[in-house]
């Protein structure tokens, strides 16, 4: 999307379609204060990068923004005073911050084979699916989060926003220990075995491998040809450790020609090298989902979930270069959202331009419906802004839940004190 | 609560050890309770310096990367004895309350004082705090896991920390997932397990070592340890604030007291210290540098980034810092990034200063939080994760031996000394493959073990200039600042430095290696920015 456009549609966005009301519901998580001392930093255009903004109520977000018309807005964490005041105080820190992670394609780049750099299809997306599917259910199934608002980044990857109160309030060495348990694809460019599993799998990662189990012969290996080529074989081959092994497995592989038959193969050698108790594969007995996992594990950015202070691309940002807008995923469907499909500014505002063309040939001079319908139900933002509405619903009920709970707690105080009275 | 010596006269013996036991009736202690009463100046002193002696043999010991926990705990007790701190030789195997004698009792009374006298000399900065915190943690939990069945059982009463096993049903009904996330075997039907908000057990988080379920992490008895350790280290980071705080307030009527705890720590000589250059390093040289006096982890990433114009995040920051240390000033370093990134046709010079440039400046202070940062040691690069595609972190540690045995091959280190290197880093001794590589491309032993990258570059420039200007003193003293003479291991003489000594200084000034070194002096005053330099130095202080 070319600069002058996006210039051109970003006022109209931000004052017709950007859902600030919700955008608040969400980041008050239901008090002013939590609001109010929120960083918020805007990207501007050249470049110009302006940090440690924050708004005392709505009103003054939104006038900002349609002031500015921020390309890309970021969110940071919610500090001890509002991050505007910061200069006035002598301690400024971060007291809560959503529990976030940032996975990017470009991550995937040495198993991808489709596509490379920042370009995705929905054979590499399948990746992105994958990884949100296998970290949502570790994130509620393992620690119990419920909250829980998934990202489109606008181009290649996603972001994750763990919302709970408890996840908003972590410490930043659970955080890292989080972000540490998360992660399992480590090593560098000098590691060419980047998934070990020691003795036993842990119930996260027994967990992660049946995800991938599903789709890892369609995904992996034939779509994206993980054994199709001499070099990426070699790849392969590097995964396991001893030089005869290697050799062992080549021999294996070289008598198929497709690659699906390659890996077939392979699997049912290593099978029968296990039950025949050979001992030099039997150091390895988890070999075959150790390479699943190398080839199929959500890759995360642990530094981005590891602090409280890191700032994230905001959702409803409208990515500059491709000009998608950063919608929420819905992780029960994850399967169909698909990357091309995610409308950009310019959809939108002839989406709702078409609207209004059409009502007001239909409706005659009479402009009543053209206003009273909200702008973003005249466009294909309504779904995922149902989506995100049903998110906060979630919220609220549990902050409802928390405050019936503090009150009750009152009022038995109060009865108690009657009681006492009354016994006196 | 008396145990001064003026005390000593005044009460029987027996009443004494009495007190003492009472007072310390454990082997093991969490130091919730200060000390009371008075402290001989010189007793105060003697325990202050006997602890941090510990504390830095049990950070040598740490270094080592012993094998298994036993293993280390011999060679800590080992060099403990031979130092003559017998008292906390036995309290690193000690049992717990097994045994009451008047020499326990006495050793749990000097690490009780003796804890509490480094929390206010470690107290009054942050990089301090961190260094006792990890190693007091270290020291605790090697302790620990000494502690036999009674000695447990009684630390686990008196600790104030109350955890429920949970029922057999419970543990019937998760048995394949309790057995195979946690990771110690044994009879899994008399294991206890405890449950507990999985915020209380980071490590065992971190290593996906438990069973958790909807925030829930099921603790087996054996990895209680864990859930003790963090503990510990919570309270004493809190604590070490209060500390902070109280001596602030309290001390300013004591000069002696204050200006010995104000000078302790200096006697610290910590092994994952910086070492600061204090010299400015011309960024042109720093490709001879990278294969003369760079350490592996810095060299790679060098090479990297001269070879691809790209380096991913954390190996910029982490190569930014090492260089910050070797005095790279922060306009040359700000020019070498820019030099070498734009050399990627995707990368504008516009690009450059607005996605680069800010971290350089944030790195020396400049912006943002305004730290003057440290380069970082060979602890966090060892520890810090490394990713797919990034070349940073400890090579001996996150290299297979394959690419690490190819490229020791390229930097022309001996075949018999590869095999070496590689097998200490397989087993796991990342600092000593790391002393390997150092002797064997300086044909000489380093000076001074080291544990950080700006060490490793210090010891070699120590050896290097001194080869370079040895024979020549006035030379020599004028030219010390100059410490940027590049010598590629290959081209190392043959019999260092001795020879020199005969060598007629006439001959000496005419060969041209002292003629590019005066060229070279020359060409550093303009770049030169040693006030830079200086401020670093002041702001250093550890
Ligand atoms: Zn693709």
């Amino acid at each position: 999307m070319d600069e002058s456009t996006l210039s051109d549609l970003l006022p109209l966005y931000y004052t017709r379609l950007f859902p600030y009301v919700d955008y608040y519901r969400w980041l008050s998580y239901g008090e002013v204060n939590t609001f109010s001392r929120r960083e918020f930093s805007f990207t501007l255009q050249d470049d110009i990068y302006i940090r440690y903004q924050s708004f005392n109520n709505i009103e003054s977000l939104k006038n900002e923004v349609k002031r500015l018309c921020p390309y890309k807005i970021d969110i940071g964490a919610v500090y001890n005073v509002a991050p505007s005041n910061k200069r006035r105080e002598a301690k400024f820190e971060p007291i809560q911050r959503e529990f976030v992670i940032d996975i990017d394609m470009t991550d995937y780049d040495d198993v991808r084979t489709c596509c490379a750099g920042a370009d995705v299809c929905n054979k590499c997306w399948k990746y992105m699916s994958l990884a949100l599917k296998i970290l949502d259910a570790a994130l509620r199934d393992d620690f119990g989060f419920e909250h829980i608002l998934w990202v489109f980044s606008g181009r290649r990857g996603i972001h994750c926003w763990v919302c709970d109160k408890q996840a908003r309030f972590l410490t930043p060495n659970t955080r890292k220990a989080v972000a540490s348990y998360l992660q399992l694809v480590t090593g560098g460019e000098f590691q060419k075995k980047k998934v070990k599993i020691v003795k036993k799998m842990h119930h996260s990662v027994k967990r992660a491998v049946d995800i991938i189990e599903s789709v890892f012969t369609k995904m992996c290996v034939e779509e994206q040809g993980m054994l199709d080529s001499e070099e990426r074989v070699t790849k392969f081959l590097g995964i396991i450790g001893e030089e005869d092994m290697r050799a062992e497995a080549k021999a294996v592989l070289d008598k198929h020609s497709t690659g699906v038959k390659k890996w077939e193969a392979f699997v049912n050698f290593f099978k029968q090298e296990m039950q025949s108790g050979n001992k030099k594969w039997r150091r390895t007995p988890f070999l075959i989902q150790e390479i699943m996992l190398q080839y199929a594990y959500p890759r995360l950015d642990i530094n981005v979930s590891k602090g409280m202070n890191h700032l994230l691309k905001s959702p409803f940002c409208i990515h500059p270069k491709t000009g998608k807008v950063c919608i929420p995923i819905n992780p029960k469907v994850v399967d169909q959202f698909d990357p091309k499909s995610v409308p950009t500014i310019t959809t939108l505002i002839d989406e709702v331009n078409a609207f209004d063309a059409k009502e007001l040939k239909e409706q005659g001079e009479s402009i009543d419906n053209v206003k009273r319908i909200k702008d973003y139900k005249k466009t294909s933002l309504n779904k995922p802004f149902h989506a995100f509405q049903e998110f906060l619903r979630g919220i609220e009920n549990s902050q409802m839940g928390e405050r019936i709970k503090k009150s009750g707690e009152l009022i038995f105080f109060l009865f108690y004190d009657e009681l006492n009275q009354i016994t006196n | 609560m008396d145990f001064t010596p003026s005390c000593k006269r005044r009460r029987t013996v027996k009443h004494e050890k009495n007190v003492l036991l009472e007072l310390y009736p454990h082997d093991l202690q969490m130091y919730k309770v200060p000390p009371k009463g008075e402290i001989k100046l010189v007793e105060f002193q003697d325990l202050t310096l006997e602890r941090q002696k510990v504390l830095q043999l049990l950070e040598i010991a740490l270094a080592q990367q012993h094998k298994s926990l036993d293993e280390l705990k011999q060679a800590f007790r080992n060099s403990l004895k031979k130092e003559g701190f017998h008292h906390y030789a036995r309290l690193i195997t000690a049992e717990g309350c097994s045994s009451h004698n008047d020499i326990d009792l006495e050793a749990r009374r000097k690490d009780h004082i003796s804890h509490f006298v480094m929390r206010l000399a470690y107290c009054l900065k942050a990089e301090l705090q961190q260094k006792m915190l990890s190693l007091e943690t270290e020291l605790f939990k090697l302790r620990f896991s000494s502690l036999d069945k009674e000695g447990l059982t009684q630390f686990l009463a008196t600790s104030g920390l109350h955890y429920t096993p949970v029922s057999k049903e419970f543990k019937d009904e998760n048995r394949d997932k309790l057995i195979t996330s946690t990771t110690k075997d044994g009879d899994f039907d008399s294991i206890n397990f405890y449950e507990m908000s999985f915020h209380e057990v980071n490590e065992l988080i971190c290593d996906r070592r438990v069973f958790v379920k909807k925030g829930i992490a099921y603790v087996p008895q054996k990895d209680l340890i864990s859930v003790f350790v963090q503990h510990f280290k919570n309270n004493l980071a809190t604590e070490l604030n209060i500390a902070k705080k109280s001596l602030m307030v309290n001390l300013e009527d004591d000069d002696r007291l204050q200006t010995f705890l104000k000078a302790l720590p200096e006697c610290y000589a910590g092994m994952s210290k910086v070492v600061w250059q204090s010299e400015n390093t011309p960024i042109s040289k720093l490709d001879d540098l990278s294969k003369t006096s760079y350490p592996l982890c810095m060299r790679v990433m060098h090479e990297h980034l001269k070879s691809t114009h790209h380096l991913r995040n954390t190996g910029r920051l982490q190569y930014q810092l090492f260089l910050k240390g070797i005095g790279v000033s922060l306009e040359d370093n700000i020019e070498f990034w820019r030099t070498e990134l734009c050399k990627n046709p995707q990368l504008t010079d516009d690009k450059f200063s607005k996605e680069y440039l800010y971290q350089i400046r944030y790195n020396y202070g400049k912006l943002g939080r305004r730290v003057d940062y440290r380069p970082h040691g060979c602890n966090k690069l060892i520890l810090d994760p490394v990713g797919a595609g990034e070349v940073h972190g400890c090579p001996y540690k996150h290299w297979d031996v394959d690419s690490l045995t190819k490229k020791l091959a390229d930097c022309k280190i001996a075949p018999s000394d590869i095999g070496e290197i590689t097998r200490l880093s397989k087993e796991g001794h990342y600092i000593l493959a790391c002393t390997k590589f150092f002797e064997s491309s300086h044909k000489q032993m380093p000076g001074n073990m080291f544990m950080h990258p700006n060490a490793y570059y210090a010891e070699s420039r120590k050896i290097l200039n001194k080869d370079e200007f040895k024979g020549d003193e006035t030379e020599a003293s004028m030219l010390t600042e100059d410490m940027l003479v590049p010598i590629s291991p290959e081209k190392l003489p043959p019999q260092p430095m001795k020879k020199n000594h005969n060598i007629p200084e006439t001959n000496k000034s005419v060969t041209p290696r002292t003629a590019e070194k005066k060229i070279r002096s020359i060409d550093r005053k303009n770049k030169m920015d040693p006030l830079n330099i200086e401020a670093l130095l002041n702001d250093d202080s550890d």
